[in-house]
């Protein structure tokens, strides 16, 4: 800034010649050119002349000026259409179009100033008059800059927020939730909050066939709330391999995540080992809900006694973990406190509402998850949670019967193969795209033994039904338009600006795995927030097979490949079966 | 063979492969001399309907500046899908 107010408050407009650039002078009458380059070049511009509109937008688009005096009426291209065009090609920077009018008539200063002109004077030019102008515009821009250049860093800083998000949230689905084991009765359910906020679920196998199982929660969200969890994933199954104890590790990560996290952030956890040798199950808990088990018909809560992970260095864990019989009992459930403080429309907790009844649901019946899920859904009514919900049910039954077989087997002879199940939710904040969610499950090694071409079969049944559940379940594209070549385009445009920014709602997916003999059968769910299917649509499509159509195919092959498939009513879950 | 334009389709073929498929066909539709199009399936081993549709769509845009399109060395999950397609009634599958 070259022009300051003096301290006596008058206008300093001495101008130094070095500030200024270049000045476009617009004018059919070369005397009047002459005048303006004159009065403009002692202020310290460069000028350039053009003669008429045509040559002013010429020279404007060649020399990006930045000041435009522009007169009236010119030959060719008039002064105010000139301005309107150059206003058109200035987006984005503020270049000042000043009007000289011969007359000073309203109307006419009116158009000017309606075409794009910032300013105006009248002819002849008053060079102290011009001065203060040229003052004045020159603040204007200078508050534009400001203003747009803050603009680009809160778009940058966006963007970057966003970034970080996608980074916690891959940081889970490789770098965490891929070290986990599969064990068998062990279930997990999550649902996320808008943003990534910190849940993280580990387990692992003990010697003698026991097993571990950690459900964390870290206080913020996004990257701040991944930091802690790639050490404590990494500790978790190293020490539990190493075969210690559960004060152990917890002093170890206790020390771990005091040093790492910032003094206001810790990790509420819980964690159990279950030892099917001694028939005892050991447990500690801080900062969380009452884990739940089942025994005879009862339900038995354990609340929470310690003080969470990451608060005090010098922390006695020994006396805290506590530990009970096997006998009579027959699941455990561990949840996240994001379950409790659910909130629906009118403010009221899910603890408060429905809890107790999800509760005996839990208690007494195997498909626990989806009435979870649909409790949540009518809880919620489309409004995602403000934490991750988190829950791990432990089917002691399964997960033991299974240990047993290996235990009791000798060592060369490899244990039956598991059955598995696998459950995602995709949407709200994080809509995967079908590799994502692939990649997730190939990184579970559940599908380690598959045979090669069962798991490209999956792979494609799978993207068909998922795209077609994101396209038209949760996006509501319809198909039809692609078909003619620049629908197809356009389809898959629509589809992408979608995807960048997706609409409310989840899509559910589900696979349950039985071995067979030398074989296999994969249920596959797939379920959509939306309308469902025209059905009729669908059955005539696939009867006028045309070969040369560009779309209409997805569902044909779907049936190819499957070999069960049911659509349900209205359309929008679709069941899936491999069978090999 | 001059006169066959090679087309290397990458190993997921699928609705992200849009746009690259695109340009590289446009390509080959563009070039004098080249009358077929010759797509290499060789390392295809993941292909969903969006792709069978991108290919329909590359075989009337070709027959419109009378080229001719194939597919060559497709094999597993892709050979089945290319066949449960019926693609081979438009275009040859080798």
């Amino acid at each position: 800034m070259s022009d300051q107010c003096n301290t006596d408050g008058s206008l300093n407009l001495v101008f130094k010649p070095v500030s200024r650039r270049l000045a476009l002078v617009v004018d059919d009458e070369p005397i009047n050119c002459v005048i303006m380059q004159s009065i403009l070049e002692k202020m310290g511009f460069e000028t350039a002349i053009a003669h008429d509109g045509y040559e002013a937008i010429e020279a404007f688009e060649l020399l990006a000026p930045d000041f435009v005096f522009m007169d009236v009426i010119m030959p060719h291209m008039d002064g105010r259409e000139a301005a309107r065009c150059i206003k058109s090609m200035t987006s984005g920077r503020f270049t000042p179009i000043v009007f000289l009018t011969a007359l000073d008539d309203p109307e006419e200063v009116h158009a000017c100033i309606e075409a794009g002109g910032d300013d105006y004077l009248s002819k002849p030019v008053d060079p102290r008059l011009l001065r203060t102008r040229i003052y004045s515009l020159e603040r204007i821009r200078s508050l534009y800059q400001k203003l747009s250049r803050q603009h680009d860093e809160l778009l940058f800083k966006i963007a970057e927020e966003q970034e970080n998000e996608a980074l916690a949230n891959r940081v889970f689905l490789h770098a965490v939730s891929a070290h986990n084991e599969p064990i068998s009765g062990l279930d997990s359910y999550s649902r996320p909050a808008s943003c990534f906020s910190g849940d993280l679920v580990l387990s692992c196998r003990l010697g003698q066939g026991g097993i571990r199982v950690m459900l964390g929660d870290f206080t913020g969200h996004g990257l701040a709330a991944a930091i802690g969890a790639l050490p404590t994933s990494e500790l978790f199954h190293a020490m539990t391999r190493q075969g210690r104890s559960i004060p152990e590790l917890l002093t170890e990560l206790n020390h771990k995540l005091c040093r790492i996290l910032p003094d206001d952030r810790f990790m509420a956890a819980v964690l159990i080992d279950i030892d099917p040798v001694k028939g005892e199950f050991c447990y500690w808990s801080g900062g969380m809900p009452p884990f739940v088990y089942k025994s005879k018909d009862q339900l038995i809560y354990h609340s929470s006694s310690g003080l969470p992970l990451g608060i005090l260095e010098n922390y006695d864990f020994v006396s805290e973990v506590g530990s009970g019989r096997l006998t009579d009992i027959e699941r455990i459930l561990l949840m996240s406190d994001g379950l409790l403080d659910v909130r629906n429309q009118e403010g009221a907790t899910f603890s408060s509402c429905g809890f107790k009844d999800l509760m005996d649901s839990w208690a007494s019946n195997d498909g626990f998850f989806s009435a979870l899920d649909e409790r949540l859904d009518q809880h919620c009514q489309n409004r995602l949670p403000d934490d991750d919900v988190t829950l791990v049910s432990i089917d002691l039954e399964k997960a033991l019967a299974v240990l047993n077989v290996s235990s009791d087997q000798s060592a060369d002879l490899s244990p039956e193969p598991e059955g598995w199940e696998w459950a995602l939710a995709s949407g709200g904040g994080y809509l995967l795209d079908h590799s994502e969610v692939i990649t997730a499950l190939t990184d579970t090694k559940y599908l380690q033994d598959w045979p090669a071409e069962q798991a490209e079969r999956l792979q494609t049944l799978f993207g068909e039904l998922y795209n077609n559940a994101i396209e038209h379940g949760l996006f509501g594209l319809d198909s039809s338009l692609k078909s003619t070549p620049d629908g197809f385009h356009l389809y898959y445009e629509k589809r992408q600006a979608l995807f960048d920014d997706p609409p409310p709602g989840q899509i559910r997916i589900q696979m349950t795995f039985l071995p067979r003999q030398q074989g296999g059968c994969l249920r596959l769910v797939v379920q959509d927030p939306g309308k469902g299917y025209d059905l009729t649509r669908l059955s005539e499509l696939e009867q006028h097979d045309d070969p040369s159509r560009f779309w209409g195919r997805g569902m044909q092959l779907v049936r190819s490949l499957a070999d069960n498939l049911i659509i349900h009513p209205p359309g929008n879950r679709v069941e899936a079966e491999l069978r090999w | 063979m001059s006169d066959v334009t090679l087309i290397r389709i990458p190993e997921r073929f699928d609705f992200a492969c849009h746009k690259k498929f695109n340009e590289d066909t446009d390509q080959a539709l563009k070039a004098s001399g080249a009358s077929l199009i010759n797509l290499d399936f060789s390392q295809v081993n993941y292909l969903d309907s969006a792709a069978l549709g991108m290919v329909v769509y590359l075989h009337k845009k070709a027959s419109a500046v009378n080229k001719k399109v194939q597919i060559s060395n497709a094999h597993g999950i892709a050979l089945e899908i290319l066949e449960v397609a019926n693609i081979s009634k438009i275009i040859p599958v080798k």
